[in-house]
Formats: C-alpha cells, sequence, structure tokens
C-alpha cells in the first residue's frame, strides 16, 4: 500500500532554468526501508523536501496519507507524519540542551507538558540518550545529535523518516550507530524509512533502491534482485562494497575456489 | 580583554539568588536602576551600599570575580567623575590646581554619578551571572507577551534569542578551526603590516559568513520540518516556578525603594 504517491512531479528552482526533477510517478509503501541513490546534484534532496511539503512541487502533486501537501490546512499533519533528519547534525540543532531539543517538535505541535516529559523519557531511553539529556549541543559528538534529532522526531510519532545523508558527517561509529537506529525503526517500530545516501554499502541493506540520475529515477530495484544488478552498477562506475566486487570478479573470470584461494594466499 | 567583562556570563551555582525565579530577578534589577537615578543623598547611597553587600552575599558570587569584571568598569566610572568634576561649575570652590578649580558641586555630581554606574553595572552583572541565558530569554519572553497584543513579535524574538545564544559555541568553534586552516595556508594573524593583519582577518570572515548563511538555510529548514509555525498554539516544556524567595525579594525591594524615597533631598 502505498503512503507517499508521486504523480507527474517536476521541480524547477526558480533562480534556475533547467527543472531539478522530471516527471517522477512512484509509490512508496507502507513500512518499507527505501534508499535513493545518486551523484551529485541528481535531485536527491530536492525531491526529499518535496515528501513532507518544505518545498511545493512546480508540476505535479504528492500525496502523504492520501492528502496533497500542496493542501495547507493538511500541512501541519503531514509534517508530523513524515520526519526529517537532514546531513549537518549541528545545523537542526535548535534548541539549548538536548531535552529541549527532543521537545522542540512537540511544542510546536501544542503537545501538553507531562505528554512531553513522558514522550522524551520514552524516545531517548529508545535511542539510548537518556543519560545526556541536559548536555550541550557542543559537548556532543556528531552521533549524539543525529540520535537526538531522531528522537525529538520519533516524540511526534512519525509514520515516515526521511534521512538525507545523515550518515555522511559521522564517523564510522557514529555511522553505525545511526544505520542501526534506522533498521531498528523500520523492523521494530514499523516506520517507513526514506534514506537518501551515496554509499551502495548503506542502500544494500534496506528493502528498495531508487537510483536518481539527473532528476530522474533511472532504476527502482529491490535488494533481493542486487545480483542481477551488479553488471549494471557497476558499468555505472559505482563503487560496490567489496563482497559484491569479489563476487564479481569471480563470476567473470570464472574463477573457482581453489584458485581464489591461491589468488588470496599469494597476496 | 574581553573575558574580563562579566555582564553577560553566567557561573552556574546553588544560591539564593540562582533559584530565584528570572523574572523576579529582572523586575528588581529594573526598580534598582530606576531608582538609582532617583537617589540624590548620601544616606540613600550609604543604604544602596548595604544592599549591594548584602546581595553580594545571596549571591555566592566570588569576590576575585566580581573584582576582576568591574575592573574595566572603573576606567569609564573615573573618566565620568572627571569630566563632571571640571565642568561643573556650582558652589564655593573646594581646591585648584593650575588654572583648574573644583567646585563643591561638580565634586558631588561626579561622585554620585560614578555611584549610580557602578551600582548599576554591579547589579546587573549579578542578574547575568545568577540565570542562564535560558532562563532569561524565557523571562524577557513571558514579561513582553502581553505586548503580542499590541504585534509585539515577543515569541519570536526570544526564539531568535535562544538561538543566537546557542551558536555561540559553534561559532567560535568554528573560528578557531578557520584560523587553524588559514595559518596552515601561511596567514598570520598576529604579525605584518597593518595591511597583511586585515587581509588575514578577510580571510577569517568571508568562510565565516559563507558558514553563517549556508547554515541559516539549514536551520529554516529543520525548523519548520519539525513544524515551526510561530508560536501559535505552543507548549512549553520549560517552566517558570514563583516561590516563596521570589515574593519576599520583591516585598524587600519595594520597602527600600520606599525608604529611598523619604531620604530623597
Ligand atoms: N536553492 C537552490 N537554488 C537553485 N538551485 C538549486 C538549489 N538547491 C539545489 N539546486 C540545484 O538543484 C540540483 C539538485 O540539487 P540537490 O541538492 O537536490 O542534489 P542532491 O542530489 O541532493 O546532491 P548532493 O548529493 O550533493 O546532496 C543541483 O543542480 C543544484 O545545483
Ligand atoms: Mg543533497
Amino acid at each position: 500500500m502505498a503512503i507517499i504517491e508521486l504523480r507527474e512531479l517536476e521541480y524547477q528552482y526558480e533562480e534556475s532554468d533547467e527543472k531539478v526533477l522530471k516527471g517522477l510517478t512512484k509509490d512508496v509503501h507502507r513500512g518499507e526501508w527505501l534508499s535513493i541513490i545518486g551523484a551529485n546534484g541528481s535531485g536527491k534532496s530536492t525531491l526529499s523536501r518535496l515528501f513532507n511539503g518544505l518545498s511545493q512541487p512546480t508540476e505535479g502533486s504528492v500525496h502523504v496519507l492520501g492528502k496533497n501537501t500542496a493542501d495547507d490546512k493538511a500541512l501541519q499533519m503531514i509534517r508530523q507524519e513524515v520526519g526529517m533528519v537532514f546531513q549537518n547534525p549541528e545545523h537542526q540543532f535548535v534548541a539549548p540542551t538536548v531535552r529541549d531539543d527532543i521537545a522542540f517538535g512537540m511544542e510546536n505541535a501544542g503537545v501538553p507538558r507531562e505528554v512531553m516529559l513522558e514522550r522524551i523519557k520514552e524516545v531517548s531511553q529508545w535511542v539510548n540518550i537518556e543519560h545526556i539529556l541536559h548536555m550541550e549541543p557542543h559537548r556532543l559528538s556528531g552521533g549524539q545529535k543525529q540520535r537526538a534529532a531522531i528522537a525529538g522526531i520519533l516524540a511526534l510519532r512519525p509514520q515516515v523518516m526521511v534521512f538525507d545523508e545523515s550518515t555522511s558527517m559521522l564517523d564510522p561509529n557514529g555511522r553505525k550507530e545511526i544505520l542501526e537506529t534506522m533498521s531498528r525503526l523500520c523492523r521494530e517500530s514499523g516506520i517507513t524509512i526514506i534514506s537518501i545516501t551515496h554509499y551502495l554499502e548503506e542502500a544494500f541493506k534496506s528493502d528498495r533502491i531508487w537510483f536518481m540520475k539527473a532528476g530522474r529515477i533511472e532504476k527502482d530495484i529491490t535488494t533481493k534482485n542486487i545480483p542481477d544488478q551488479l553488471e549494471w552498477m557497476e558499468a555505472e562506475g559505482m563503487p560496490l562494497p567489496y563482497k559484491y566486487q569479489l563476487y564479481q570478479e569471480v563470476k567473470k573470470r570464472r574463477i573457482d575456489m581453489r584458485t581464489l584461494r591461491t589468488m588470496v594466499e599469494g597476496e | 580583554m574581553f573575558e574580563n567583562v562579566i555582564i553577560g556570563q553566567y557561573l552556574p551555582g546553588r544560591s539564593y539568588l540562582h533559584h530565584m525565579d528570572p523574572r523576579a530577578k529582572i523586575a528588581a534589577v529594573v526598580f534598582l536602576i530606576i531608582v538609582i537615578f532617583l537617589v540624590n543623598s548620601w544616606h540613600g547611597y550609604a543604604l544602596f551600599g548595604g544592599a549591594a553587600i548584602a546581595v553580594y552575599f545571596l549571591s555566592g558570587v566570588p569576590f576575585r570575580y566580581i573584582r576582576k569584571g568591574m575592573f574595566p568598569v572603573f576606567i569609564l566610572v573615573i573618566l565620568t567623575f572627571f569630566l563632571h568634576a571640571f565642568f561643573t561649575r556650582d558652589g564655593e570652590v573646594l581646591f585648584s590646581i593650575g588654572m583648574f578649580s573644583f567646585y563643591e558641586e561638580g565634586i558631588r555630581q561626579g561622585l554620585f554619578i560614578s555611584l549610580r554606574l557602578l551600582l548599576l553595572v554591579y547589579f546587573t552583572s549579578l542578574l547575568t551571572l545568577t540565570t542562564s541565558p535560558i532562563d532569561l530569554t524565557d523571562a524577557l519572553e513571558q514579561m513582553f507577551s502581553p505586548l503580542e497584543r499590541f504585534k509585539f513579535p515577543a515569541y519570536d524574538v526570544a526564539m531568535m534569542m535562544s538561538i543566537a545564544i546557542r551558536f555561540i559555541p559553534t561559532l567560535l568553534q568554528e573560528t578557531e578551526k578557520i584560523i587553524k586552516a588559514q595559518t596552515a595556508r601561511g596567514a598570520d594573524f598576529n604579525k605584518g603590516s597593518m595591511r597583511d593583519r586585515m587581509q588575514a582577518f578577510v580571510s577569517l570572515l568571508v568562510p565565516l559568513f559563507v558558514r553563517a548563511f549556508r547554515r541559516a538555510e539549514d536551520l529554516a529548514y529543520a525548523m519548520e520540518a519539525r513544524g515551526y509555525n510561530g508560536g501559535e498554539g505552543r507548549t512549553k516544556l520549560r517552566l517558570l516556578v514563583w516561590g516563596w524567595r521570589d515574593t519576599l525579594c520583591c516585598c524587600l525591594i519595594a520597602v527600600f525603594g520606599v525608604i529611598l524615597l523619604f531620604l530623597r533631598q
């Protein structure tokens, strides 16, 4: 079932004379983990901002849970249902401490104070930051800030969460933390995840991948079909994760296990 | 130089003043500042001095901290004193040095103004030393919120202030990073001619501004995505709690004001 529907979607920035998104018609399904991958400037971030009405399409429409994002009355509801975590952990931390930052979205939504306190406790435990609730942002690591941002969104009980390269500015540990959190969000809490990334490795963990190129979705594959798509990905110049590089080499050169072994030992 | 200025700095603690409601503290300081300008007798200033000492003991702020912080103000105070002493020519001549004569009224006014300045800076410093910036903005927002009826954007102003406060450490960290990067490329912020230094300074400012704009855009998206809509129907996590300390303080200050008015000449 579709939770977000894109129909004939086009987008053009006012200042530029070329369309950034060109005629996208796609559905995002409820409960899936969707990755969007594509080169710099292919329009991923622009698309992500259309998912919750931060921008409005120039042509076509976006429907979230059946509501058009162009409908002002539905916008507040849509923003609560579709949470967004951005790239730079520093630039989305609004409040003076972690606790206040988690509360920010709930305050905007007019959640009563007692409910806020309960939810802060609940979500901070869920993303494992209850020991740093009192801390100011400049004393936190990037991963901790991202988890605070996730907590602030979770507190609003969204059905969809969009991550726009939210791991790209983190160290390997932070990246792992956030990826695990995404996976739990999807598998345990049933939240629909849309994650934008430059890394195939991350995308391969999800259920489905959209490959974007110059404002179009070139390919839409489920990760079950990865092996069939590897050749195409290589031809496109995408760096495959090691496991798959090896797989490709072995397949291409028809290397049997014994030769492989002597190769690895010879190195 | 700047590390000596204590107005605007916060020193966490658990004193009587720290526990007070920021609204009561702001009201008290505003009241005291108005009253200071009405006091015109030595008795009045003696009483004020007593109050200053009492407040010092209630603040729990170390004395050396206050002494260090008041020092830059002294220069200003001495300057004001001499301006008044030189240019007010009322009353008897007390003494003359060369062609300058000092009049009784001049000295008197000079001292009064100096004392006013000192007390003003002192009380304001204690306010900010014992109140966290977040509490200050919260209190100011609440105190100005009645003006929202007259289209004064109290909520937005408070939001702006708290974001500015929140990003000060970030800006400092960034400045440091850029200085390091530029130094590695051969820029020198401490040596060279005036022109070289200006150039180094500009090379610092430009990336700082570029990043600030970039951040402002990101921040705007992040806030909008989390449903920020300018305060309508908003609830608050932080509560300001008015306690017995605050009522007591307000009563004492009112009595203090009345006594001072009686001591006016
Ligand atoms: N505010 C803007 N005004 C004008 N053009 C813009 C604006 N933001 C992005 N663009 C242009 O739109 C295109 C798509 O940008 P977008 O940020 O969506 O790409 P992206 O896929 O997210 O890239 P990246 O991987 O670098 O994040 C780019 O060519 C970019 O130059
Ligand atoms: Mg992007």
